[in-house]
């Protein structure tokens, strides 16, 4: 059961990645910079969620409980900086989205990327500042 | 808030992970409370004081 979980994961993870490439490749020519932000965030996403995966997947085979006091404090501490950064994130993408592109989809979709980033970013703010108010 | 779980750890033979097991919670936060970056709910505090047989007072100071 384990190892199937752990075989999952890795083919939606060498899916996901072949994917990426292969869009990547054949939109090579014509990949804007700001395009190539985007793809960029999906990327770190898609990288971090499978560590994160992986890391959860052989605590779980130790024994330990997925979720405990601590990672419930983080989450709701973590969870109030991120929804509170990105109400920033939005108000400042539509303040300068005539300099960041002019397609919604994309500022939409690299909206919805970077809010993910920010939700990892704040959650490893919160990790190390625990203790302090 | 400082605690000696660390020290009477190493005195029992336990490692971070046994006794993660023995009160219910993940390695990761044992390792918070031993650095002191986290401070514990009264429940758990008074669940190590029960594996190590000792008061809460005399391991959380």
């Amino acid at each position: 059961m384990k190892k199937s979980k752990k075989l999952l994961l890795l083919l939606v993870g060498l899916t996901f990645t072949f994917t990426l490439g292969v869009l990547s490749y054949s939109q090579m020519a014509e990949i804007q910079s700001k395009m190539l932000i985007i793809y960029l965030l999906i990327g770190l996403v898609a990288v971090l969620s499978i560590a994160f995966a992986m890391r959860k997947v052989k605590e779980e085979k130790e024994g330990q409980p997925l979720e405990d006091e601590l990672t419930t404090n983080i989450k709701h501490k973590a969870g109030y900086y991120a929804y509170l950064s990105t109400i920033y994130m939005w108000l400042i993408i539509f303040l300068f989205k005539d300099l960041l592109s002019d397609n919604t989809e994309t500022l939409i979709g690299g909206g919805i990327l970077l809010s993910g980033v920010i939700g990892f970013v704040c959650k490893e703010i919160v990790t190390r500042k625990l203790n302090e108010k | 808030m400082k605690n000696k779980i660390k020290e009477l750890r190493a005195r029992k033979n336990l490692t971070q992970l046994d006794l993660a097991k023995l009160v219910g919670v993940r390695r990761e936060t044992i390792v918070f409370l031993e650095k002191g970056k986290y401070n514990p709910s009264l429940k758990l505090a008074f669940d190590i004081s029960k594996v190590f047989k000792l008061s809460v007072e005399e391991i959380f100071y």
